[in-house]
């Protein structure tokens, strides 16, 4: 595959010179009358600048998006009298009459106003889209975080879970906020917040994405074909950038839901900079709400899961309400060292922790003068540490670079102990009896250097090319009674990548991107070559159409364990020789017609799928119990390796503006996989597959309310059922049940369903403060969900209970803006 | 006005989209009846008589028994040398070879044909050695008397079985006792006296202390050496319901085991301390 990749690279690269030295040419040529047009963009009220914010020259075709700093240039713009359109997601669009003849090529501020959902008498052009748009690279999505308010949500504005709205992108169950692109799996996704890669993404073992979306200022999704300015990962990219905060005053906004208190505050720096911190936490393990409660047992197994019995028949184990809580810290300095120089430092924290310890239960010894206690002190934790320092420079008007270090720390750890101790007229005196420890811990160290460059050669031609080095660590050990370890493995390596990425108008309405990565990974010591080609025609003002390919290589796998409470046992682990680097190739085609007020979609998708890793964690449980097995184990032997293909086709309508906007979209799509070991080498649907998805979203203003529902309608997970019974005598006598099941995957849960509405009041109190209030209420009509079936094997005749997801839960908010 | 026709527009619509998805249909599970279970264990220096052939029982069944098979016939081939097995009449299900001529020995290479109901079923194993130097360090096994909070010293209350396992093969031990009238062992609870199962371990030594048996008096205690065919039905036997898989089978076209085995055995005595 890797020489596949460099005779087709290699082949490219002659055509990529000549398209450079044509476009070159037609610049000179008719560069003569024309001058550029650059400045910044801006939020009115804070000041902070606007990453991704478009400016249009209205009736022509020039125009820029800006860039992380919040800086655009057009260039070589008409020198007329002209009008420039600046318009942003959650901002009022604006018009600026500007003539580039007279002007003296000073560098334009423009400040946008931020949308209110308070009503003014003033009529306001807002920007059409409201929370998410299609952006310029294909399958590109931008969504604005400061509109999700408005969006039905459970318990906390999500970006991940409204992420699961969107077409091709699909949630595995009403537990996880993880994102299945495309076919795709969460670890296939490269997460990004400021440059820096995070691997925990989630709280509350994945019902909420661990991004606090009042920190986040801008969202920019690939669902696939990305271009080469992105590597390590598979499926998806998602770039958050976190907000820098107010440079003109003091702000703070406190919000309260069922789950957590959270808050924001902006402190401007001399006018030139802005330190933001945010913070949010759980108050589960102070307040159990209902809201809490009802997470929490759907977590341990739903409503119709029984209590744990534990082996020896006792019932001391029984069901237990452990305290959990979670929270993440956001803080954020941004200063502008000159006209050209930015820095930022950002610095991310996030963390649950889960105490499942149990109060110590007497029992009575003999004689009656002395007493047993049994004790479970059972804590996990598990987060992400991280920092990034990004200093970027504007060269000249034209070239743009940053160059940005970051190191991320992903822990997960269970600490977990039972035994017995022994009190003699009430002294302590000490551990008896069979006393029982694990521990299981897993750790990745990520230290990336990223430089980027960006080079405008003209308003139809840009160059971004740069460097990317990272250091990966991985560690997972799990032990037992001290003594015994279980799993010990310790994997690092590093890889340095370099790529180029050039996009420019081969003619007026053809843009191409085509680009290249090129990858050395020290643990295969080989070479990665992943091109890249996306283009988009434009046939008329309305209608485009667009097309990527692309190859992507991974070298990190996250092996996921099903029983989410059993949270410790999902790990990282970097690739090598033996767990060899995944790879996929994309192919995307797709058309858009777009009018004033809607937006028709259609994409087809195909993606192949190469060196997939499945984890057999049943054969794992059991080479770790009991003392008749080898005490250490391969983990190697746990590890099955197969291919896979991904297809599908997103149909999306659109309605982006006005006060009654939203969208409804259908994805026809199929997962399948081929491991040799599993299914007798046949292809069987991968668990995530899911044929038909719909996605209907809504939202109303009525003055100063904003009533809002999303439906979701997908058709059932595939599973594997038991099929039949048989018994089989051993030597010893005993007889073993055995259960003979169907072939892999092949059989579906009811399909799954459910509406979820939300209003949210937003109000004024003179000039002092603002805010919102409303409610949420997921599964309206309480369908009954099933998250999995349950065999119990040990019973004859076997019973089948189904396990099922979130029946209708309300929440409130409240968010107050100071 | 204008708004709730389009309200009323996206209901239709979204109406007959779940119509068409209602329609779909999830892939039925079909139970495939004819399917065969094999248990089939060859004993070296031992006639064949531990054939045995039943069917599924269907998910739903409250029966216990899987209805054995008798109209089978069986093969038991060894090198060019083909053996018919017969039914055993007293045991519904159960194949015998009644000749003499069948010897089973280390290292002879055993392979099972069966035919039944316009099946072919197909299986293979090889006789495993004896476990060589088998040697117990106490033909006395001492039970202590049980205190509430005191627990015994494991050490002290157990023996060892070692062999010799040069090449990291699986063994499985079997304890019973072999009085008339077996005295149980009191503990005061129930806790200890269940007895302990072990399963087939790649080792060459094996601990046996007084949580291992429930009964004082004469145990014999035989080591196999075991297959990995035999190995991986311990392997399969837990399964998580969200993540099943068929059990580890060594028969084509089948379900069950078809695997040899050899052991050699010793006694020990269990007494009150």
């Amino acid at each position: 595959m890797i020489i596949k990749s460099k005779r087709n690279s290699s082949s490219l690269s002659p055509m990529i010179k000549t398209f450079i030295y044509f476009i070159l040419l037609l610049n000179t040529i008719y560069s003569a009358d024309k001058k550029d047009i650059r400045g910044t963009i801006r939020d009115l009220e804070t000041g902070e600048t606007l990453v991704y914010a478009n400016i249009i020259i209205e009736g022509s075709n020039y125009g820029a998006t800006t860039n992380q700093d919040g800086f655009f240039i057009i260039i070589d713009a008409p020198t007329e009298l002209c009008t420039l359109l600046v318009s942003y997601m959650g901002y009022e669009s604006k018009k600026i009459p500007y003539d580039n003849k007279k002007s003296n090529s000073k560098k334009l501020d423009i400040q946008l106003k931020p949308i209110s959902i308070v009503t003014d008498d003033v009529t306001v052009i807002a920007e059409k889209y409201k929370i998410w748009k299609t952006a310029d690279e294909v399958s590109q999505i931008t969504l604005s975080p400061k509109q999700l308010m408005i969006l039905p949500k459970l318990g906390e504005v999500d970006i991940f879970r409204s992420l699961q709205l969107l077409p091709g992108v699909s949630g595995i169950s009403d537990g996880s906020s993880g994102l299945y692109v495309r076919g795709g799996t969460p670890d296939q996704n490269l997460i990004l917040l400021d440059g820096m890669t995070v691997y925990h993404v989630d709280h509350f073992f994945g019902f909420f994405s661990a991004f606090n979306a009042d920190a986040v200022k801008d969202v920019q999704f690939y669902k696939g074909g990305f271009s080469a300015k992105y590597g390590g990962r598979m499926s998806s990219v998602v770039d958050l950038t976190g907000k820098s905060g107010s440079v003109n005053k003091f702000k703070l906004n406190v919000g309260l839901s069922s789950l957590s208190i959270n808050s924001v505050a902006e402190i401007p720096v001399f006018d030139k900079g802005s330190i933001l911190i945010s913070a949010r936490r759980s108050y589960s393990d102070i307040i159990q709400t209902d809201f809490y409660q009802s997470i929490y047992g759907f977590l341990s197994g739903g409503d119709e899961s029984e209590p744990r019995i534990n082996g020896r028949g006792e019932v001391m184990e029984q069901s237990m309400m452990p305290s959990f809580y979670f929270y993440d810290l956001n803080a954020k300095f941004s200063y502008q060292l000159s006209n050209k120089d930015f820095i930022s430092f950002s610095f991310y924290n996030g963390e649950d922790n889960l105490d499942e310890s149990q109060e110590p239960k007497s029992m009575s010894g003999p004689g009656g003068n002395s007493s047993l206690q049994r004790f479970t002190n059972d804590y996990t934790n598990w987060g992400n540490l991280g920092g990034s320092a990004k200093w970027s420079r504007q060269w000249n008007d034209r070239l743009y670079s940053n160059i940005l270090v970051s190191a991320t720390d992903y822990f997960n750890i269970r600490n977990s102990e039972r035994g017995f101790t022994s009190t003699d007229d009430g002294n302590t005196s000490g551990f008896l009896g069979t006393s029982f420890k694990s521990v299981e811990d897993n750790n990745v160290s990520d230290f990336t250097v990223r430089l980027d460059n960006e080079w405008k050669l003209s308003n139809a031609h840009k160059l971004s090319f740069g460097l990317w080095y990272s250091d990966v660590n991985t560690s997972f050990l799990m032990t037992r009674n001290d003594t015994l370890t279980i799993l010990d493995r310790n994997s690092a390596s590093s890889q340095l990548a370099a790529y180029v990425s050039d996009k420019f108008n081969l003619f007026s309405p053809l843009v191409i991107d085509l680009g290249g990565r090129l990858t050395y990974y020290e643990a295969t010591n080989s070479l990665y070559i992943e091109p890249r080609f996306s283009a988009i025609y434009s046939l008329t003002d309305k209608l485009k159409f667009k097309g990527s390919w692309g190859q992507y290589t991974q070298f990190i796998n996250h092996i996921t364990n099903e029983d989410i409470l059993e949270g410790t046992r999902d790990f990282w682990m970097v690739a090598d020789d033996y767990l060899k680097p995944g790879f996929a190739t994309h192919y995307i085609l797709g058309a858009e017609f777009q009018t004033n007020d809607y937006l028709f979609s259609i994409e087809g998708y195909y993606k192949e799928l190469e060196n997939l890793v499945e984890f057999n964690q049943r054969i794992t449980s059991l080479k770790g119990r009991g003392g008749t097995t080898p005490q250490t184990t391969t983990v190697e032997e746990n590890f099955f390796f197969g291919d896979g293909y991904s297809k599908g086709i997103e149909f999306l309508i659109q309605k982006k503006a006005g006060d009654f906007n939203g969208w409804l979209s259908y994805t026809l799509g199929q997962v399948e996989y081929t491991f040799p070991e599993f299914n007798d080498g046949l292809a069987f649907p991968a668990s995530h597959d899911r044929r038909h998805e719909v996605n209907f979203v809504a939202s109303y203003k009525i003055g100063n309310w904003n009533l809002s529902a999303s439906w979701v309608f997908a058709t059932g997970k595939a599973y594997t059922a038991p099929e039949s019974q048989y018994y089989l005598t051993m030597l010893d006598g005993d007889e073993y049940a055995y259960t003979h099941v169907s072939d892999k995957n092949a059989n579906r849960l009811p399909d799954y369903q459910r509406l979820d509405l939300s209003a949210t009041y937003s109000f004024k109190v003179k000039k002092s403060y603002s805010g919102d209030v409303g409610l949420s209420i997921y599964n309206l009509y309480d369908y009954t969900n099933v998250w999995y079936r349950q065999y119990d094997l040990e019973t004859s005749p076997i019973v089948i209970t189904d396990v099922t997801m979130l029946g209708i839960t309300p929440t409130l908010f409240i968010k107050v803006y100071f | 006005m204008k708004y709730k026709i389009r309200i009323i527009k996206y209901s239709i619509a979204l109406f007959m989209l779940y119509n068409i998805m209602g329609c779909e249909e999830s892939i039925s599970t079909e139970i495939d009846q004819d399917l065969v279970v094999v248990q089939g264990f060859i004993y070296a220096d031992q006639q064949v008589t531990d054939i045995s052939l039943s069917e599924v029982l269907p998910l739903g069944s409250e029966d216990t028994l899987a209805p054995p098979i008798s109209n089978a016939e069986i093969f038991i081939s060894k090198g060019s040398d083909k053996y018919l097995l017969i039914p055993n009449e007293a045991s519904k299900g159960f194949y015998y070879y009644p000749g003499n001529d069948l010897l089973i020995s280390s290292g002879d290479e055993l392979s099972l044909e069966v035919n039944v109901n316009d099946q072919k079923i197909f299986s293979e194993t090889i006789v495993p050695p004896k476990p060589t130097n088998l040697e117990l360090d106490s033909d006395t096994l001492l039970v202590p008397e049980f205190v509430m909070g005191r627990p015994p010293d494991l050490e002290y209350y157990s023996i060892t079985l070692t062999w010799d396992n040069f090449d990291n093969s699986y063994y499985y031990v079997v304890i019973g006792n072999i009085e008339d009238a077996a005295e149980p062992i009191e503990v005061g609870s129930s806790k200890f006296s269940s007895r302990f199962v072990s399963k087939p371990s790649i080792s060459n030594e094996y601990r046996v202390s007084f949580r291992t048996v429930t009964h004082f008096g004469k145990h014999l205690m035989i080591l196999y050496r075991v297959n990995q065919e035999y190995a991986d039905l311990y392997e399969s036997r837990d399964q998580d319901s969200r993540n099943l898989n068929e059990p580890l089978t060594n028969i084509k076209n089948g379900l069950g085991v078809f695997s040899a085995f050899a052991s050699d055995s010793v006694y020990f005595n269990a007494v009150q301390e």
